[in-house]
């Protein structure tokens, strides 16, 4: 219970991080997408209980504050969520690399749903715009802020979820 | 005369201590001194020294503590005036802030302002949009314009109890019913994935100048007229277009957005119904 609570407390910061930080951290017209790492980050580790809730709920709290619509975010943390939770029953042991490649791929992902809809909504957006100031950017910067969060999230389930002794 | 056996004694001790002194100050006994002196100035010396070297070796310790224990303090010291330094530039920097939004209000008396502060921007990279810490309970309403000391920000687009989120004028989906000075042209303002901002829908035949003030014409019913929202940089005219396009300076710097004012008596008239196709119209 205890542990569901810091989750939900960490998702919360983890966006309000998001909004008042790092979205004002610009790599040309591109930004960081901390709740995308978070969410990566606790679905990579072995230890915290996978549940599509917390992909849920960090689609409407980024919802909330975004002027795309809430299911957008929804959908797009949805199948990150799924895609790393698939790679942690795949695998033996996840491992940087795969959060790595949860990272990339969930990135463009994310990105990339949002600018199908806004084209689909009729927003006058530059392909090649969007991949060279936004898309490209945001996904240096987020493979910029990987390991640090990875190493926060790592402190955090070591604190909430204590691997248990193997006799 | 005859003097005592003890007066004599006297006399003659008194005749020596003055000869003494009277080759003494003849200088006639200096090599006497300094020969007789001169091992005790040297053991006096080997002495002191000693006893400074032990005084000093046995105080080091001490002073050293003591020294580093004043260097915390005013490294302290430091940390507290470099913190206060910093508050009272920041707060130099909001008096500056808010005298220019008051200097924005006293030119525009026709309006009612409430001041925001800016908490926060869209999480999405794609869009340009801004939360600011009111909200409805503060009176205000979707649609009302946004304002600050330089000019044109945008509009608010949604609201909740005590936040609001408001489209920039830079944001791809947004347009501006805008005319220029002292063209008097009456354009759009778009704004763009990149944050830059251009005219558009503007006639072949319109003068249009690099330099021209790009202002709120008041058509369309979204923002009151007047207000200034860029300046034009460059113009550029094609003959096969329908229309000539000219690129926009904003006079906003919306990287550095703090404190906004929204207008909170306009407002905004929706014409939305009066651009559906009537019954019966192919």
């Amino acid at each position: 219970m205890m542990a569901s609570l810091s989750g939900l407390v960490v998702l919360a910061l983890a966006t309000a991080l998001q909004s008042a930080v790092f979205s004002q951290i610009r790599l040309l017209q591109g930004a960081a997408d901390i709740v995308l790492l978070t969410l990566a980050a606790w679905y990579m580790h072995e230890e915290t209980p996978a549940s599509w809730v917390w992909a849920g709920l960090a689609g409407l709290m980024v919802g909330t504050l975004s002027a795309l619509p809430w299911w957008l975010f929804v959908m797009a943390y949805g199948v990150v969520a799924g895609f790393a939770m698939m790679l942690r029953r795949r695998l033996w042991r996840t491992s940087i690399f795969s959060y790595l490649t949860v990272v990339l791929l969930g990135s463009l992902w994310v990105q990339g749903v949002t600018f199908a809809y806004l084209r689909l909504r009729g927003t006058p957006l530059d392909v090649r715009s969007a991949l060279n100031l936004v898309m490209f950017p945001s996904l240096l910067l987020n493979l910029l802020f990987a390991l640090p969060v990875y190493s926060l999230m790592d402190e955090w389930t070591a604190w909430f979820f204590p691997e248990e002794d193997v006799p | 005369m005859k003097f005592s056996p003890r007066t004599l004694r006297a006399l003659v001790i008194a005749l020596v201590v003055m000869g003494l002194l009277a080759l003494s100050l003849g200088g006639y006994l200096t090599p006497l001194t300094r020969l007789s002196t001169q091992p005790m100035i040297a053991v006096q010396t080997w002495l002191a020294r000693s006893y400074q070297g032990i005084r000093d070796y046995l105080n080091a310790p001490k002073d050293v503590t003591a020294l580093r224990a004043e260097n915390q303090q005013l490294k302290a010291e430091v940390s507290r005036l470099q913190t206060e330094i910093v508050t009272l530039q920041q707060q130099l920097a909001e008096a500056e802030l808010l005298s220019a939004l008051l200097d924005f209000a006293r030119a525009h008396p026709q309006n009612e302002y409430k001041a925001a502060q800016v908490i926060g921007r869209d999480p999405s990279p794609f869009m340009h949009y801004i939360i600011i810490n009111r909200g409805s309970d503060d009176g205000l309403r979707v649609g009302m314009p946004v304002v600050s000391a330089e000019g044109l920000v945008g509009r608010i687009d949604a609201v909740l109890p005590n936040a609001a989120r408001v489209q920039l004028i830079t944001d791809p989906n947004s347009a501006v019913d805008v005319r220029t000075q002292p063209s008097n042209t009456n354009a759009v303002l778009v704004g763009s994935l990149t944050g830059e901002l251009s005219l558009d829908m503007v006639p072949l035949e319109a003068q249009l100048h690099t330099g021209d003030l790009v202002l709120t014409s008041g058509l369309g019913g979204r923002y009151p007229p007047n207000i200034l929202a860029g300046q034009v940089v460059s113009v550029r005219k094609l003959s096969y277009a329908l229309f000539q396009e000219a690129a926009v300076q904003p006079v906003v710097d919306f990287r550095r957005l703090q404190i906004v004012l929204v207008i909170v008596n306009f407002r905004p008239v929706d014409i939305t119904p009066l651009m559906q196709p009537a019954e019966g119209t192919p």
